[in-house]
């Protein structure tokens, strides 16, 4: 086992790439080798994230242990049948085949259990901000995200910009809210169908992983709307997403690994002060065997140093 | 901290922090050009021969830029160059940065839009009409002036946005079923924010599908998903029966799929959607009644039945929230849907009071604490 102990400058300066991290929880330990990897004493936290949330509250906080224990003794019944429904798929389930051209759909926004599986987010939850957002059924009885984007900061002086809302999927979970992840490497496409207000949206494809400097990682792409009274059909290639942590764009770029995304997160935040509104019919996977791209971003090598892992 | 007021008070906000000293060097130019940002950063080159301070310099420069009107371009990194040295110092890194991704994202949007957007709501509602009629090629974007109407009070600009298929639809309407004239909804162009009505009529129902037959409704769910398919892109594509079938009997060879079972195929265009057929969309100079009802005589010129049809004005709309309208004083409340003020446009505009203008024409959000 080798215990790694985190210091220097930089990760760069260490020597070791993402891929590091990347290969050994895909378990394809063989490309890298130990040799040169170099262990010092610790600086601190620098970069070891302590906590998944960067900090930020979650709502299981303020519940109490003994609460938990119950509730989760009281999913035990659910969860074993979920389990056994998972082997059953496993042992005599038929393995689902893309059809070329046609949409799979992964999540439906009809009706209100649909819209339980989303989490809404704004910056006022966490003191933030002034936003307000909402995820509810449409009068036409589909998802609609609506809200108020307000970029006033708060006078505390922690934060200097601020103005954002946003609606994530749970992360996917097997039974026994053990993780999982979606399975799309047959696939090419991300499609949706959508009625916007001519806003600009950010779609976060999140594909955290097993150590604390893949916890933040997503791959994101711009999603523009039309506006106006007529649905909107959005296919966008996989090729296209970029690699970013906690939303900053990363110099050192990587083609999204389907298979390891785990939720898919809208969000808005584009420094208009006003309402927004999106409507969401649903989001789905497509395959298109004439799509070849893999990566639409350059993928070269930096000279040392110079870019950020 | 200062006040922060707005996307502009912002800026103004970060400026505060910055120390007065940083401040002056370009505070100093009136004219706020590409070239005064360049002699501000002389200023400092030569001021600071020891460069003292550049990284609050800096930090200043980022923010001045906007109001300079200065884009990063190659220029700008030879400036950098010159004054941080030749090896990649952090700015010249984030420069790289902001050239490496802001061109690939800057004309990315399938709906380009001039960068400012025009400030005269005009020329905005323009662009936003052509853009909602971006779904359809054949739309034709008109403007209109109210004032060349008789009857009309606001004598306003209207911009009406309509296609051929649109008009065949209004065509084939039975004058029986009245059609709404919906809003005001919102629509961004960039920053600005625009106020747009519909026209819309109830949507024609489904085929009826024979829920006792063996597999006709996945038939039918496949055939309309199929359809979804072809119809991406926004534009319409006629699909053959036989290619549909072709589709199906993948699925189940050993049955034979009589051909009176199959369901034709639905051919629609992409107005007409399951929450209502989208007959046309305008935007006006004063967003009131009487210019929606303007519009309408101008549509009956190119759509001579909309005389037949009765035309519904309503605040509200299945498609979603209309704008939460700021009615000038002493202006009752929008009618609720039981009150919809049912106008037969033949039977003349008794009754429209000239006073009932939503002042919706352009909305400019100040940011409010949600």
């Amino acid at each position: 086992m080798v215990v790694v102990q985190w210091s220097g400058l930089s990760m760069t300066s260490l020597g070791i790439s993402r891929s590091f991290f990347t290969s050994v929880s895909h378990r394809a330990p063989g490309r890298w080798a130990l040799a040169g990897f170099h262990t010092s004493a610790p600086l601190g936290p620098m970069f070891w994230e302590k906590d998944e949330r960067s900090g930020y509250k979650s709502q299981l906080d303020d519940v109490p242990r003994l609460k938990l224990v119950k509730d989760g003794l009281k999913m035990m019944p659910s969860e074993c049948k979920k389990w056994i429904e998972e082997w059953k798929g496993k042992l005599f389930g038929d393995f689902a085949m893309p059809r070329p051209g046609i949409p799979d759909n992964v999540w439906k926004f009809d009706s209100a259990e649909d819209l339980s599986k989303w989490t809404v987010t704004v910056d006022a939850d966490n003191s933030e901000g002034f936003s307000s957002a909402e995820l509810v059924l449409s009068p036409v009885g589909k998802g609609l995200f609506q809200g108020n984007l307000c970029t006033l900061v708060p006078r505390e002086g922690r934060i200097k910009r601020t103005g954002y809302c946003a609606m994530k999927s749970h992360r996917l979970t097997r039974s026994f809210q053990r993780y999982d992840t979606y399975d799309w490497r047959d696939y090419t496409h991300l499609v949706m169908r959508v009625r916007g207000d001519g806003r600009t949206y950010m779609l976060n494809l999140h594909t955290a992983g097993f150590y604390d400097i893949l916890w933040n990682d997503m791959y994101q792409y711009l999603l523009f709307t039309r506006g106006g009274p007529h649905w909107q059909y959005v296919r966008i290639p996989f090729s296209k997403f970029f690699f970013s942590s906690k939303g900053r764009i990363q110099d050192k770029q990587f083609a999204i690994q389907l298979d390891r995304v785990n939720s898919l997160g809208i969000g808005v935040g584009d420094k208009i002060n006003g309402p927004f509104r999106l409507e969401i019919d649903y989001i789905g996977v497509e395959m298109d065997p004439s799509y070849q791209e893999e990566f639409a971003y350059e993928l070269y090598t930096m000279p040392k140093y110079t870019t950020a892992h | 901290m200062g006040k922060v007021g707005d996307e502009e008070g912002r800026y103004e906000d970060d400026r505060d922090e910055t120390r007065l000293s940083t401040r002056e060097y370009f505070n100093r130019f009136e004219e706020k050009t590409k070239e005064a940002f360049l002699d501000a950063i002389g200023g400092y080159e030569e001021a600071e021969k020891h460069r003292r301070g550049h990284v609050e310099f800096i930090y200043a420069a980022l923010k001045y830029m906007k109001e300079f009107g200065v884009m990063p371009d190659d220029e700008m990194g030879q400036t950098l160059k010159e004054i941080f040295g030749k090896s990649l110092s952090h700015p010249q890194r984030k420069y790289m940065r902001m050239m490496y991704w802001m061109p690939k994202f800057k004309n990315l949007s399938p709906w380009l839009l001039p960068n400012p957007v025009p400030t005269d709501s005009l020329e905005l509602a323009k662009l936003a009409m052509q853009r909602i009629g971006s779904v359809d090629l054949q739309t034709e974007v008109e403007v209109f002036d109210a004032g060349e109407l008789e009857d009309s009070i606001d004598g306003t600009w209207i911009v009406s946005a309509q296609s051929q298929t649109q008009r065949k639809l209004i065509a084939k309407h039975s004058t029986d079923k009245p059609i709404y004239v919906e809003g005001a909804f919102r629509i961004y162009l960039r920053k600005a924010c625009l106020a747009y009505f519909i026209l819309r009529a109830e949507p024609e129902p489904k085929p009826q599908v024979d829920e006792d037959a063996d597999d006709e409704p996945a038939l039918w769910c496949a055939s309309q998903m199929a359809l979804t398919v072809l119809n991406r892109g926004d534009c319409l594509l006629h699909l053959e029966v036989g290619m549909l079938q072709h589709i199906f009997q993948w699925k189940n060879p050993f049955r034979e799929v009589p051909k009176e079972k199959l369901l034709p195929p639905v051919q629609s265009s992409v107005h007409e959607q399951e929450d209502g057929v989208i007959l046309a969309a305008c935007a006006t100079g004063t967003s009131s009644k009487d210019s929606l009802l303007s519009w309408i005589r101008f549509l009956q010129q190119t759509n001579p039945r909309l005389g037949d049809i009765p035309v519904v004005f309503s605040f509200h709309s299945p498609l979603g929230s209309v704008v939460p309208i700021e009615l000038p004083k002493d202006e009752p409340e929008p009618p609720s849907k039981a009150e919809e003020d049912v106008k037969r446009l033949h039977g003349g505009v008794e009754g429209d009071d000239p006073e009932e203008t939503l002042e919706t024409k352009m909305v400019n959000f100040k940011p409010i604490p949600g």
